[in-house]
């Protein structure tokens, strides 16, 4: 009895409540539901895109199965991936400069799989030649002119291994040792130019030493280690080179005063040597033409006397 | 030969060569027969002489004035100086051949299999001058590249430490002294070894080939001292190339194997006597500075057509032909031994001594060929002001500073003022970039930051072919205006100054580093005012056409220059423009004053004819401009005469005359002409003592020949002491009477 008293109360509760809270509550839960929906929603899309970007776009134009055979779609899908992880790769250390060091097993990659691909007799001669874009080849192209003539990575490694030279490698403890130094000397407020002066100084030697021969053709990563490195020193404007700028002026002064000198001296020193150039003409021609002048010229040509004139004028100025 | 038209003859010829200027271009014009030209030509030449004595040739005054007065035009020469003078030092090739019974007789002995020895042997000559030409140049390239490393890696890393521990004035004073001791080395053989080795060497080349004997320009003594003194001065930084030189270098080995002896040494191989004629040795001489405008730019056309152009006025097929075989060779073996001194024997593709580099991949579009014509114009009022400046120098230097030591101390404050300009222009001219920026650059710091390289100095500190290279292919922005500016203004007037120095200098280079300049300036100039960055993106191709002009404007050369710019850029496609730019650059010039080579033929007075005879000279006579009296020989004569001529002239050559007609129609004359005797056959004939009338065929007259041109300083002193004494002496018994041997015309 005291249960049935209980539900009664309770349905008379719900009665007695009034309809405009039950509608509110309706609404909520429908509110809740449709939140729920939109972020599960966007949950999902969001998944499936990164998933997407992940296996790079599964795409495939109308009719490429028959194209393409399985093994050189493996091949086409491994390669894509090899040059995408290498690009990645590369443009993420490209500044500063890096990949020589950290991208070599995805180059490697990249050669790896074009050079088997060059190898196979089947797929050779529908993804090498079979296309307009050449769109494989230019890829391997950027690829392998980036690390080799551009680049130049191979001399940061050694000969025919896949460790990086002594020179690199010691040349990487210099660089962090003059970081060190940076990082010291701000830490504790110090001038950078008196404490570091040292450690640059041995850092630049070294490069010149080693690598100044032919800068064009030091790896990326060590050039461009050193340019940020000397861009950096160069904002605490360390050195002046006024003092030396005297000697050079000095002895540049010194070079020109004496070629001054000696022209000046030469020409005045010149003692001048009459040379006399004797006229061995036949003396009646010189006679007949200073004499008599030019009479049957004058009849042959008739109008030259202007001319005369003003010749015999020239000479007898000069 | 029955016809006995008279000669204009040597003597009065040499003669005429010391008359006063006014009127040495006629003298040079009447001259035409004796450097042997054409028979017609000597013809009228001789109608005109003839002419002159008979007629009363009275137009003379009329001519000189105008001839002054168009020298003056001209601008070359400056009345009162000495530089119209026709030197009587310079003596003509012999090209004529002796045609005696003596010559008759040999002739008629030869046999079919004997000229076709010839034949064959003229062929194998000129391999070996090209082959040797071609490892001459390599050797001297090899050397050049090996010093400027050196130098470059001591110099310049020396420099470049010295920023950080202060001890640039250490630095440059080594620069200084490493590029003075080159220098040095280079004048020192120049002026006291071989004077005839100075220069580029070409204008001696085109008198000779002219028919000029210049002396002493084709003997092994000049070529040592021209090929060693060129590495000293190229390497010591002097703005000189290695171009002219090779050329003269090509010529004396051309001179050298052809006669299988040498003056110098005093040695005879024995071999390739029946070349020891003037004008087979000229031949040769043609295919050696062929071979060496092919080493020298990988042109192995324009060495032909070079050779056509300045060279030779003798031409004719078959010489073609073997001098395009002598440049070809040349041009492979070069090839050859620069493949191996790259490191991959077999890769032929390296062509010469300077290598421009390809323009492919940069077009060039109509409008543009306006901007290429007014760089012609100004190439060529450039050159003009170059060549008048270069004159000028020349003139001071000629007349002041003539002294062995003198002329040694110039070359080296020169290399002075090239080192201290570079120092100077780049610190006042700091262009700097990172390292890299253009690849294949020699970088100095100097002034810079760390890690960058200053443009400017990298043009002065390099070697002017790479600069030249840099200049054309470095990519728009390498160098900025002001330095570009700079460094064509500097660099012109330093070219200017220094072609003429007692060092072996070439002129091409310069030229063509300062055109480059100056084109690139224009280059980078147009983009700024025509503001549209794609379409004038190539400033190289603008350093190539300035090159050009400035080259055009200075040589005066059109077709042998098109060809070799063409070919040193393998790049055909340039050919119409480079053709427009070296025409217009040429013509402009041409107004101002000559070619620098003419000029300096003119300074040092050597009597080149030019292509045609002044117009007014048809009314001019040969008396008028002749010296008298005419030193002739009679056709009997006696020793002591022959003996008093020879010692009191210095002509190569003496008019036979018949005493019998002195007078011809009421004129008095000096006989009449009936054939001319060399000064080297009356030496031969003295000192043999020959009987008259040599006319068996006992005497080879190969042996006549040789025999003098052995020794003749020293034959001529021992024949005259001999015979002098005899004169003085016993002169009546010795020989009474002394038949002279005319030749028969």
């Amino acid at each position: 009895t005291h249960a049935q008293e209980e539900r009664q109360l309770i349905m008379a509760s719900l009665s007695t409540t009034s309809p405009l809270v039950r509608v509110c509550v309706y609404w909520a839960f429908a509110g809740v539901v449709f939140v729920c929906y939109v972020l599960t929603a966007v949950a999902v899309t969001s998944t499936i895109a990164r998933s997407d970007g992940e296996r790079y776009s599964t795409v495939e134009c109308p009719g490429s199965r028959r194209a393409l055979r399985k093994e050189c779609r493996d091949f086409l899908d491994n390669f894509t991936s090899a040059a995408s992880d290498f690009t990645h790769c590369m443009m993420s250390t490209v500044k500063p400069t890096c990949f020589c060091e950290f991208c070599y097993e995805e180059y490697k990659d990249v050669t790896g799989i074009y050079g088997s691909l060059k190898h196979s007799p089947q797929c050779k001669e529908t993804l090498l030649a079979g296309d307009f874009t050449q769109a494989i080849q230019e890829l391997y192209n950027f690829v392998t002119t980036t690390w080799t003539t551009r680049a130049h990575c191979r001399n940061c490694f050694k000969p025919h291994s896949d460790n990086i030279t002594e020179e690199a490698s010691q040349f990487y403890e210099l660089v962090l040792l003059l970081d060190n130094c940076f990082n010291m000397s701000k830490a504790e407020n110090l001038s950078v130019c008196d404490v570091c002066k040292k450690n640059y100084t041995s850092l630049v030697s070294y490069y010149n030493d080693k690598f100044g021969r032919d800068p064009s053709r030091v790896c990326a990563d060590i050039s461009d280690h050193m340019n940020f490195t000397v861009s950096e020193w160069e904002t605490h404007h360390c050195h002046g080179i006024s003092n030396q700028i005297t000697a050079v002026v000095l002895i540049s002064a010194v070079v020109l005063i004496l070629t001054v000198g000696f022209y000046v001296s030469v020409y005045c020193c010149h003692v001048r040597q009459q040379k006399i150039l004797r006229d061995r003409r036949s003396p009646s021609v010189s006679r007949s033409r200073e004499g008599t002048p030019h009479g049957r010229d004058k009849q042959a040509t008739g109008s030259e006397t202007p001319i005369l004139d003003q010749d015999a004028k020239s000479q007898s100025l000069n | 030969m029955a016809e006995t038209t008279p000669l204009c003859t040597a003597d009065s010829l040499l003669e005429s060569y010391e008359v006063l200027s006014n009127a040495s271009h006629s003298s040079t014009d009447n001259a035409d027969s004796f450097t042997g030209l054409s028979r017609d030509r000597r013809d009228i030449q001789t109608r005109r002489l003839r002419q002159g004595r008979y007629g009363d040739g009275s137009s003379g005054a009329r001519m000189e004035g105008r001839l002054r007065k168009r020298r003056r035009a001209h601008g070359v020469e400056d009345p009162g100086m000495s530089y119209k003078v026709i030197s009587s030092n310079f003596e003509s090739l012999d090209y004529d051949i002796v045609e005696n019974d003596l010559y008759l007789c040999e002739q008629k002995s030869k046999t079919h299999g004997h000229h076709l020895k010839i034949a064959v042997a003229r062929w194998v000559v000129m391999f070996f001058i090209g082959a040797l030409t071609a490892a001459v140049a390599a050797a001297v390239d090899i050397t050049i590249d090996k010093l400027a490393d050196l130098k470059h890696d001591y110099v310049f890393q020396s420099i470049n430490n010295c920023m950080h521990h202060g001890c640039i004035a250490r630095s440059l004073g080594i620069w200084l002294g490493i590029s003075i001791a080159l220098v040095l080395g280079a004048a020192f053989l120049v002026v006291y070894i071989e004077p005839v080795a100075g220069g580029s060497g070409i204008p001696e080349i085109k008198c000779f080939l002219n028919g000029v004997k210049v002396p002493r320009v084709i003997r092994l003594r000049a070529f040592v001292a021209k090929v060693v003194g060129v590495v000293g001065s190229v390497a010591g930084g002097l703005p000189v190339g290695k171009e002219g030189p090779m050329i003269h270098a090509g010529a004396i080995i051309g001179g050298g194997i052809s006669q299988g002896r040498s003056e110098t040494l005093r040695k005879d191989a024995g071999i390739f006597s029946y070349f020891r004629l003037d004008h087979e040795k000229r031949d040769f001489v043609s295919g050696g500075a062929a071979a060496g405008v092919a080493a020298a730019f990988g042109a192995p056309i324009g060495g032909v057509l070079f050779a056509l152009e300045e060279g030779a006025s003798f031409w004719n097929q078959s010489l073609t032909w073997r001098i395009f075989f002598c440049s070809m060779t040349c041009s492979f073996v070069l090839n050859l031994i620069l493949s191996w001194y790259d490191g991959s024997i077999g890769e032929l593709s390296n062509p010469g001594l300077i290598n421009f580099g390809s323009f492919q991949g940069q077009p060039y579009l109509g409008y543009e060929l306006v901007v290429f014509v007014l760089m012609g114009i100004c190439g060529g009022l450039l050159g003009a002001l170059f060549n008048f400046i270069n004159f000028e120098v020349s003139k001071f230097r000629r007349r002041y500073t003539k002294y062995r030591p003198l002329s040694l101390l110039e070359p080296l404050l020169m290399v002075s003022i090239v080192v201290i300009a570079g120092m100077l222009l780049s610190f006042l001219i700091s262009e700097c970039h990172p390292y890299g920026f253009v690849p294949k650059i020699r970088p100095v710091q100097m002034f810079c930051p760390d890690g960058q390289y200053n443009a400017m100095a990298s043009l002065f500190v390099a070697t002017p072919e790479e600069s030249i290279r840099t200049l054309f292919h470095a990519q728009q922005g390498a160098y900025n205006l002001v330095t570009l500016g700079a460094f064509f203004c500097v660099y012109f007037l330093l070219a200017c100054c220094t072609y003429g120095l007692g060092v072996p200098t070439g002129l091409f280079v310069p030229c063509i580093l300062t055109g480059a300049a100056f084109g690139r300036f224009v280059g980078v100039l147009m983009p700024m005012i025509f503001d549209d960055g794609d379409a004038w993106s190539h400033s190289g191709k603008y350093a190539l056409i300035g090159a050009a002009a400035v080259l055009a404007g200075v040589l005066r050369m059109t077709i042998s220059l098109t060809v070799i710019m063409i070919e040193a850029t393998q790049d055909v496609a340039y050919g119409l423009p480079i053709m427009v730019v070296i025409m217009i650059a040429k013509l402009i010039g041409d107004i101002f004053n000559e070619g620098i080579y003419d000029i300096h033929i003119q300074m040092k007075s050597v009597p080149l004819l030019p292509w045609e005879p002044a117009e007014q000279t048809v009314n001019y006579s040969a008396p008028e401009i002749m010296s008298t009296p005419v030193k002739v020989l009679h056709y009997r004569e006696k020793v002591e005469r022959i003996c008093h001529l020879l010692l009191t002239t210095n002509h190569n050559g003496f008019p036979v005359v018949d005493e019998s007609e002195v007078t011809v129609s009421g004129q008095q004359t000096y006989g009449q002409f009936l054939g001319i005797i060399l000064r080297s056959q009356l030496i031969v004939l003295l000192r043999n003592k020959v009987s008259p009338y040599i006319s068996s065929c006992d005497h080879k007259l190969s042996s006549f020949v040789s025999r003098y041109l052995n020794q003749k300083i020293m034959l001529l002193s021992w024949v005259l002491l001999d015979f002098m004494a005899c004169v003085h002496l016993t002169f009546k018994t010795c020989i009474p009477d002394f038949h002279l041997y005319i030749l028969s015309m």
